[in-house]
C-alpha cells in the first residue's frame, strides 16, 4: 500500500518537474514573437496548453478588427523557417548561383536558416513544418505529394518549362569532349547510349529532366569493348554511375572510370586528354569552349517548396532571394 | 615432462592470443589519436588556434573561407546541458524506483523495456525526434521546432538506459546491512533507500552520469536530424532556436569537403575528441576516488 502511494507520488513529481521545464520555457516565445505582426493568429500556436478556452474565442473576437474588413485569413503567418542544404551540396550550390544568393560572390544563405542533412530530411523537414520553405531537386519535389511546389515568376518547374527555359532555376547537365581529337568510337557509343531512349530513361528515373523526353532512338548494344575515363561534377556523378551501369549490362566489355572531381577538374583532364568525357554542372565558359563540344545530356531543375497548408501562390526569383538571404523573415512580409 | 611441456606451450598461446586481443584496442584507440592529431593539428594551426575555437564564423565556401567553431562548441554544451537537465532526474529516480521499490512483475517488465531502448539505433531516435519532438516542440512553444530544447529532450531520453543501468547496479551492490541498519534505527524503507542507499552508491551514480554525458556529447546522427544545425552562437534563452553541435558539423559536410575544409573538420573532431578525452579523465578519477 505504502508503496503504491509512493509510487504515486513519484510520478506525480517527476511529470511536475517535466511540466515545471515546459512552464520555464513559454516565456520565451513571448520575447521572440514581437517579429509577428498579428499576435492573433500566433497566439494559440504558442500558448495552448493551459489558456483553451480564451484563445479559441480570442482570435474570432479580434481578428475581424485588426485585418480590416478582410475575413479571408492568411493561412500561414508568422516567422519563415528557411530550411536549406548544408555547405558543399551541389544542389545548394547550384540554387545558390541561379538565384544569386550571394554577396561579393560568396554563399549568403542566412545563417538562421535550419540546415538540412539530404533531400529526404529536408522534404520532411517541409512537410511537416507549416511556415517552413526550402528547396529541393524537382523529380523528388514533385513526386513527394507532402510538399508543395511553388511556380517562380508564376512558371511551374514542368517538364515542358524547363526544356524552353522558361522556368528559371534549372541548370543543364553536359558533357564535353576534345574537340580537336572528338570522341574514341567506344565513347560516342557510350555517348549514344546516354541520349537513347534507354540512357533518357535512366536519366528520369534519378529525377532529372531529360533532354530528349521522347522519341529517343533506340540503343541497340555494339558489342565494343574498352575503356572510357570520365571525369568532372559530382553532381553528375551519380547520375553517370548509373548510366554507366544501365551501359554495362549491355555492354559487359566495357570498363567505365568515372572520376567526380569537379567541373573545373574534368574540364582540364579532357583538355590535357587526360578524360575521354568531362561532366559539368554549368554552362562551359567561352574559354573552355575553344577546345571542348559540350552535349546536353539532362537537366536539373530545382523547386522551391512549401508545407501543403500554405497558401501562397507563387513568388518571384527576387523574393525567393530575399527570404533566403534573410532578408524578409515573415510569411507576412513574403505575400 | 612432455606433457607438461605441451601445457606450456598451449598458455603460452593462450597468453599471446589474449595479449594480442587486449592490443588491438589500445592499437585502435592509438591509431585513431595519430591520425586525428596529425591531420588535425595542422589545419588547427594554419586557420590560427585562437581564431579556430574563438571564431564565430563557419563559412567553409567563402573565398577566403572563415572557420569559427565556437558556435559548435557552445551548441555541444548547451544540448549536453539540457540532455542532462531531462535525462538525470528521471534517470536516477528510475534506478533508485527499479532497484528498491519495483515488484519484481513490473520489474520483468521494465528492465528488457530500458534494454530495448538502448539498442535503438541513434537514426530511428532521431526519425522519432523528427516526426514527434520537432512539431511538438514547435506547437507547444513556437519557433520552427528543431531546437536546442527538441534536441536536449531527444538526448535526454537517449542517455536514460545508460543512467538507469548503471545507476541500479551501483544502488544494488550496496551492502544490503547497510540498508538494514538504517532500519533497524526506525528510518522507512523510503528515507532508508533516499538517505542511505542513494547516498552510499554516490560515485555509481556519479559515473553513469558522466557517461551519459559522454554519449551526449558524441551522439551525432539523432541530434543533426532535430537540432536544426545553424552554425549560430546562440545565449542560452534562445533555446527555441536550432544549434549545430560539433558531430553535427562534421558530419554534415564531411561529404563533399576537401582541402582546408576537410582538415577544419577533421579539426572539429579533434576538439571533440579532447571533450571526450576530459569527460573520460573526469570518469577514472572519480572511479580512482571511489576505490580510495
Amino acid at each position: 500500500m505504502k508503496k503504491a502511494i509512493l509510487l504515486i507520488t513519484l510520478l506525480l513529481a517527476l511529470s511536475l518537474a517535466v511540466m515545471a521545464c515546459g512552464g520555464d520555457t513559454t516565456p520565451a516565445p513571448a520575447t521572440t514573437a514581437p517579429a509577428n505582426t498579428p499576435p492573433a493568429t500566433t497566439a494559440p500556436a504558442t500558448t495552448p496548453p493551459a489558456t483553451t478556452p480564451p484563445a479559441t474565442t480570442a482570435p474570432a473576437e479580434t481578428a475581424p478588427a485588426e485585418t480590416e474588413p478582410e475575413p479571408v485569413e492568411p493561412a500561414v503567418t508568422g516567422p519563415i523557417s528557411v530550411v536549406t542544404r548544408e555547405d558543399g551540396s551541389g544542389t545548394r550550390g547550384a540554387f545558390v548561383e541561379i538565384v544569386d544568393i550571394t554577396i561579393e560572390g560568396n554563399d549568403n544563405i542566412t545563417m538562421e536558416a535550419e540546415v538540412a542533412p539530404g533531400t529526404s530530411v529536408m522534404l520532411t523537414s517541409v512537410a511537416e513544418n507549416p511556415r517552413a520553405i526550402g528547396y529541393a531537386s524537382t523529380g523528388v519535389s514533385l513526386a513527394d505529394d507532402r510538399v508543395r511546389v511553388l511556380p517562380i515568376d508564376g512558371v511551374e518547374p514542368t517538364t515542358e518549362n524547363m526544356l524552353s527555359g522558361a522556368y528559371p532555376i534549372a541548370r543543364p547537365f553536359l558533357i564535353g569532349y576534345n574537340t580537336e581529337e572528338g570522341l574514341s568510337e567506344l565513347a560516342q557509343d557510350f555517348v549514344d547510349f546516354i541520349l537513347s531512349a534507354q540512357g533518357q530513361g535512366v536519366v528520369s528515373d534519378r529525377g532529372y529532366v531529360p533532354v530528349i523526353p521522347t522519341g529517343a532512338p533506340d540503343y541497340a548494344g555494339s558489342g565494343l569493348t574498352g575503356s572510357i575515363v570520365i571525369n568532372g561534377s559530382s553532381s553528375l556523378y551519380s547520375l553517370m554511375q548509373r548510366l554507366s551501369e544501365a551501359y554495362r549490362e549491355i555492354n559487359p566489355g566495357v570498363t567505365i572510370d568515372i572520376h567526380g572531381a569537379g567541373t573545373g577538374h574534368g574540364i582540364s583532364a579532357v583538355r590535357d586528354g587526360l578524360a575521354d568525357i568531362a561532366m559539368s554542372s554549368r554552362d562551359l565558359r567561352d574559354s573552355e569552349l575553344e577546345f571542348m563540344t559540350p552535349l546536353d545530356i539532362a537537366i536539373d531543375g530545382i523547386a522551391v517548396i512549401v508545407n501543403p497548408s500554405n497558401d501562397i501562390a507563387g513568388l518571384t526569383m527576387d523574393e525567393v532571394r530575399d527570404i533566403f538571404l534573410g532578408e524578409v523573415t515573415t510569411w507576412e512580409h513574403a505575400r | 615432462m612432455g606433457t607438461r611441456s605441451l601445457g606450456f606451450y598451449k598458455e603460452l598461446a593462450a597468453k599471446i592470443i589474449f595479449a594480442l586481443s587486449a592490443s588491438a584496442a589500445i592499437l585502435a584507440v592509438g591509431l585513431i589519436c595519430v591520425f586525428l592529431f596529425m591531420q588535425g593539428l595542422p589545419a588547427m594551426w594554419d586557420i590560427g588556434i585562437f581564431e579556430f575555437l574563438t571564431g564565430t564564423d563557419w563559412r567553409p565556401s567563402w573565398n577566403p573561407p572563415r572557420f569559427g567553431i565556437l558556435p559548435m562548441i557552445v551548441g555541444s554544451l548547451y544540448v549536453t546541458a539540457g540532455a542532462i537537465l531531462f535525462g538525470v532526474p528521471i534517470g536516477i529516480f528510475a534506478a533508485v524506483f527499479m532497484a528498491e521499490i519495483c515488484p519484481m512483475p513490473i520489474y520483468r517488465v521494465l528492465k528488457p523495456a530500458i534494454n530495448l531502448l538502448a539498442g535503438i539505433p541513434s537514426v530511428v531516435y532521431g526519425y522519432f525526434g523528427m516526426v514527434v519532438l520537432v512539431p511538438f516542440v514547435r506547437e507547444t512553444f513556437g519557433g520552427s521546432g528543431s531546437s536546442i530544447l527538441t534536441a536536449s529532450i531527444l538526448l535526454g531520453i537517449m542517455i536514460l538506459p545508460t543512467i538507469i543501468t548503471i545507476s541500479e547496479s551501483a544502488m544494488r551492490a550496496v551492502p544490503r546491512e547497510i540498508y538494514e541498519g538504517a532500519v533497524a534505527l526506525g528510518a522507512s524503507h523510503e528515507r532508508a533507500v533516499f538517505w542511505v542507499i542513494l547516498p552510499a552508491a554516490k560515485s555509481g551514480v556519479m559515473a553513469s552520469i558522466i557517461l551519459g554525458v559522454g554519449r551526449a556529447v558524441g551522439e551525432t546522427m539523432a541530434v543533426r536530424m532535430v537540432a536544426g544545425n545553424q552554425a549560430v552562437l546562440r545565449m542560452p534563452h534562445e533555446f527555441l532556436y536550432g544549434t549545430r553541435t560539433l558531430t553535427a558539423n562534421v558530419i554534415l559536410e564531411l561529404g563533399y569537403a576537401a582541402d582546408e575544409h576537410r582538415a577544419a573538420l577533421i579539426a572539429t573532431g579533434v576538439v571533440l575528441f579532447v571533450f571526450i578525452m576530459i569527460i573520460n579523465a573526469l570518469f577514472s578519477l572519480l572511479k580512482k576516488k571511489d576505490g580510495a
